[in-house]
């Protein structure tokens, strides 16, 4: 199967780890992503979105805010809608909590400083595909953010646990999230979202870990 | 990809006429109780140090001035409110309508 152009990636003004997917899914997996601009109104036919991480509109107003605002939104709603994958990294998580396309937000690390860091996740999804795909129990993927603390109310966190929407966890808490969560998936499972970068844990000759593939590699066995 | 000029037709610069009466809001948002604001915790550390030992709760919010044409509601300026100028998950608002003199 040709698998050329058929994932996007959601470019925002303010966007800087579009071109490190491009490179991690050219060089792992040999697609070439399509890239299209916030302000288009309607998205090519593509199995699977990516929103990548980044500084989108500044992060005025709160981080991904302006982002949820744009043209494009209303077609990655009904993307969303028809069950297409979407995978939002880091900025890209952001703009899909504030759009409302995964439950919580992000706020301010409890620290109040940028951490970028390499990080031990613990996998903690337990549908089959998640763990045939995710084999490990520990990845190592870097974070690198600001506005990284999760937060979600009591009610909305049990919710998350009886329908296995937590992805992944910290094992050391780096920003004070709630429950240790690192990345959580919408109620169907298509929607991903997550703090970490694991386009910077993917290429082995240059990066130290390569455990992000696997979450990668997931997102591309639920698109395609 | 679009070019810059056809990006400002998707959103163009704001205009108010200058003659025309506008309703005026202002609008204030803050975190919930329950959420914490490392910023308001840095800064009244800060001020403990220097000497402000009774101070204590600080919060910081923000607020938005915003003017607009008649025809919007109050419906309107709650669904701003609620939907895009607030995260309802960590943030309240208050809408308080200020009076408008005629302009010349």
């Amino acid at each position: 199967m040709n698998t050329s152009s058929q994932i996007a990636i959601i470019v925002y003004p303010g966007s800087n780890c579009d071109r490190d997917c491009e490179r991690a899914f050219k060089d792992i997996f040999d697609i070439d992503l399509l890239r299209v601009w916030h302000t288009e109104l309607s998205l090519p036919k593509v199995r699977g979105l990516i929103l990548p991480g980044g500084f989108s509109y500044g992060d005025y107003l709160r981080s991904g805010a302006l982002a949820s605002f744009s043209p494009i939104m209303n077609a990655i709603r009904e993307h969303a809608k028809k069950g297409g994958s979407i995978l939002g990294i880091c900025n890209g998580f952001q703009i899909l909590t504030e759009s409302r396309l995964l439950p919580g937000t992000l706020l301010r690390n409890s620290q109040n400083q940028f951490i970028c860091k390499k990080t031990k996740l613990i996998s903690s999804k337990k549908d089959s595909l998640w763990n045939k795909v995710v084999s490990e129990k520990v990845l190592n993927i870097p974070v690198a953010h600001k506005d990284g603390r999760y937060y979600l109310d009591e009610n909305g966190l049990k919710n998350l646990e009886d329908n296995d929407q937590i992805l992944l966890t910290y094992e050391n808490n780096p920003n004070g999230s709630v429950n240790d969560i690192a990345g959580v998936s919408s109620l169907c499972g298509n929607i991903l979202g997550m703090m970490p970068h694991p386009e910077r844990a993917a290429l082995s000759n240059r990066q130290a870990s390569t455990d992000g593939r696997k979450i990668l590699e997931y997102f591309l066995s639920r698109a395609l | 990809m679009k070019s810059r000029k056809e990006y400002g037709k998707i959103f163009p610069p704001h205009k108010l006429q200058r003659n025309h009466v506008a309703m005026k809001y202002k609008i204030d948002v803050a975190f919930k109780k329950e959420i914490l604001d490392p910023e308001a915790r840095a800064v009244e550390q800060s001020l403990r140090k220097k000497g402000f030992l009774s101070i204590k709760n600080i919060t910081i919010a923000k607020t938005f001035f915003l003017e607009l044409e008649d025809k919007n509601t109050l419906e309107d300026i709650e669904n701003l409110a609620r939907n895009y100028l607030t995260n309802p998950l960590s943030e309240t608002y208050v809408i308080q309508k200020l009076d408008t003199e005629p302009s010349v």
